[in-house]
């Protein structure tokens, strides 16, 4: 027998912390997103501008902090089984149907799926439970004090779970998390600190697609107002709570390797925190950097564009910007840049041209047509070419 | 009709799918692998900070190379063993190192991984086991890491070491006599 009582690795604790792991998935997307976008793939990379647009999102999402030292499972070290269900069978992915789904689970939690939403289980190890929300709706009954550590995922958001009651909500392009009772955290990219913590009555609204949080109300507030516009948004900063973090030095000498995401995040906070004039700042970086064929540029032109014309007051430069990201992005995002463009040509008196786009735009999307024809006050059937 | 899904996709699922490009797969795949892998370079190297470095690569050549697994159902194996041999190119870079007389931070990987109530005792034994793993070669003390510390059966650790079984007793053997003999020799010292 050895002198050295063998340890084994049940009994040690994990080389590595959470948040080691996850900001080493980072470092890998990172490195792979370079090798991906060389010179000579940012070519075949334009083919596909409106999926690559949507990636370059998502990218700029990507999280997975870390997880706290202090948690429940650390505390109490590991747990020998996965939850299941109350009834005893193993806990997979879930799917509800019209009527939604109530599942009860062996630890006297409770997930309560609203109708047509969906549940995917990442990891029910025994040390804890990671769920992903896919589409829908799923309130969370957690029983407090137990052992294991929750982690529910949502597009951009992480949220981590003592005990508590609260819900999580995907719905198009944004993901509503509301706290009824205890008290979870929030971690995601854009937020103060990376992460706000939620009372009960507390609210967070997160975007899918468009880089930045929208709005916090930790303590009791009701939650921030819908944006009527479907399409991207640039919403005024959060009220309280989560703030979204310290502006970035604005741009500099361009360096050699120009860090395309890296202004496209500053712009994105700097948007969040409703400051335009910095943020267009950014967005002109971007597109005077980055590649032609390269379609963050695109989101950039695009974005800038917007701001140009909706917040800055200039028309004109607005025109020019969104002319370089027309074509290049996704149909939702086109259409906004279409009422954008007719917004400008108002706004500079050319209400024949705006007419003219407007009428392209009805044939995309009538109802938005419509709803910018009579906020406009722009003439029906006028087809004089832009 | 709600209904319960079937079971969580499998390893073979989530490789075929990050082959077709599923960024979701492959970070499927990183979330249920990325702690024991990090783990097992932990370990064999002694060395946290190599971990994440040795983690960071396994995952980049393992979705750099996927196309080349045999059997995606083996994927674990198969990622274990690119994590096994860049920890070996660590130890033997270290080990180089540690010649040419530049200073290393000394290996304390199973000391750190006790609790901080731990006895001290055990931290002491842990503190003998890190100096006395510290001198062995690498490849038997990746052998050694692998069947003790992690638990692997002897065929395993040979299917993942690269060699043969017989090969693997001999670095296991070997290992062993001189964790013993080192732990009995700082024993005595205090």
């Amino acid at each position: 027998m050895s002198p050295v009582p063998p340890p084994t690795g049940d009994v040690l604790e994990d080389v590595l912390d959470e948040a080691a792991i996850a900001s080493t998935w980072r470092e890998i997307q990172t490195r792979r997103h370079r090798r991906r976008t060389g010179p000579r793939k940012l070519a075949v990379a334009a083919a596909g501008a409106a999926a690559a647009v949507g990636t370059a999102l998502a990218a700029t999402h990507a999280l997975w902090p870390g997880e706290d030292p202090s948690s429940p499972v650390a505390a109490a070290g590991q747990i020998a089984q996965p939850l299941r269900t109350a009834d005893g069978q193993a806990l997979h992915a879930l799917r509800s149907d019209e009527r939604g789904l109530v599942v009860p689970l062996d630890d006297g939690s409770r997930l309560r799926l609203h109708p047509r939403s969906t549940l995917d289980v990442l990891a029910n190890d025994g040390q804890g439970i990671r769920l992903r929300l896919g589409q829908g709706a799923v309130r969370f009954e957690v029983r407090p004090g137990g052992p294991r550590r929750w982690v529910v995922e949502a597009g951009p958001a992480r949220v981590e779970v003592v005990g508590t009651v609260f819900r999580v909500t995907r719905d198009g392009d944004e993901v509503a998390i509301a706290v009824d009772r205890g008290r979870l955290r929030v971690r995601a990219d854009g937020l103060d600190g990376g992460e706000v913590q939620l009372g009960a009555g507390g609210r967070l609204s997160l975007p899918l697609r468009d880089g930045e949080p929208r709005g916090a109300t930790p303590e009791h507030d009701p939650p921030p107002a819908p944006d009527g516009d479907g399409a991207a948004r640039t919403d005024p900063p959060a009220a309280t709570g989560a703030r979204p973090r310290a502006r970035s030095t604005p741009p500099g000498p361009v360096s050699a390797a120009p860090d395309i995401d890296g202004w496209l995040a500053a712009a994105n906070r700097a948007r969040a925190a409703g400051d335009s004039v910095d943020a267009a700042r950014w967005l002109s970086q971007v597109v005077d950097e980055a590649a032609p064929e390269d379609s963050r540029r695109a989101l950039a032109a695009y974005l800038l564009g917007r701001l140009q014309v909706r917040r800055l007051h200039r028309p004109q430069a607005g025109l020019r910007h969104l002319g370089l990201a027309v074509g290049r992005l996704p149909p939702p995002l086109r259409q906004d840049v279409l009422a954008c463009q007719i917004e400008a040509h108002v706004a500079l008196g050319q209400r024949a041209r705006a007419s003219a786009i407007l009428a392209a735009l009805e044939g995309q999307d009538p109802a938005r047509a419509e709803r910018l024809r009579e906020r406009l006050g722009l003439a029906r059937g006028t087809t004089t070419a832009p | 009709m709600a209904r319960l899904e079937p079971p969580a996709r499998s390893d073979a699922q989530l490789v075929e799918e990050a082959l077709g490009g599923s960024s979701f797969a492959e970070e499927a795949l990183y979330r249920r692998y990325a702690g024991k892998i990090a783990n097992v370079a932990g370990r064999v190297t002694g060395s946290r900070e190599a971990a994440a470095d040795i983690l960071q690569e396994t995952f980049l050549e393992a979705f750099t190379t996927l196309a080349k697994i045999r059997d995606p159902a083996l994927f674990p194996r198969w990622l274990t063993r690119i994590a096994i041999h860049r920890s070996h190119r660590f130890l033997r870079r270290r080990s180089l190192r540690l010649r040419l007389g530049f200073v290393d931070t000394p290996a304390d990987v199973f000391e750190s991984s006790i609790g901080s109530d731990a006895p001290q005792e055990q931290r002491a034994e842990l503190r003998r086991l890190d100096r006395a793993l510290d001198r062995l070669a690498p490849v038997d003390r990746s052998a050694w890491v692998l069947r003790h510390v992690e638990g692997y059966g002897l065929r395993e650790v040979a299917a993942l070491s690269g060699c043969s079984l017989s090969t693997v007793k001999r670095r296991l053997a070997r290992a062993q006599r001189q964790v013993e003999a080192h732990v009995a020799d700082v024993r005595r010292g205090e």
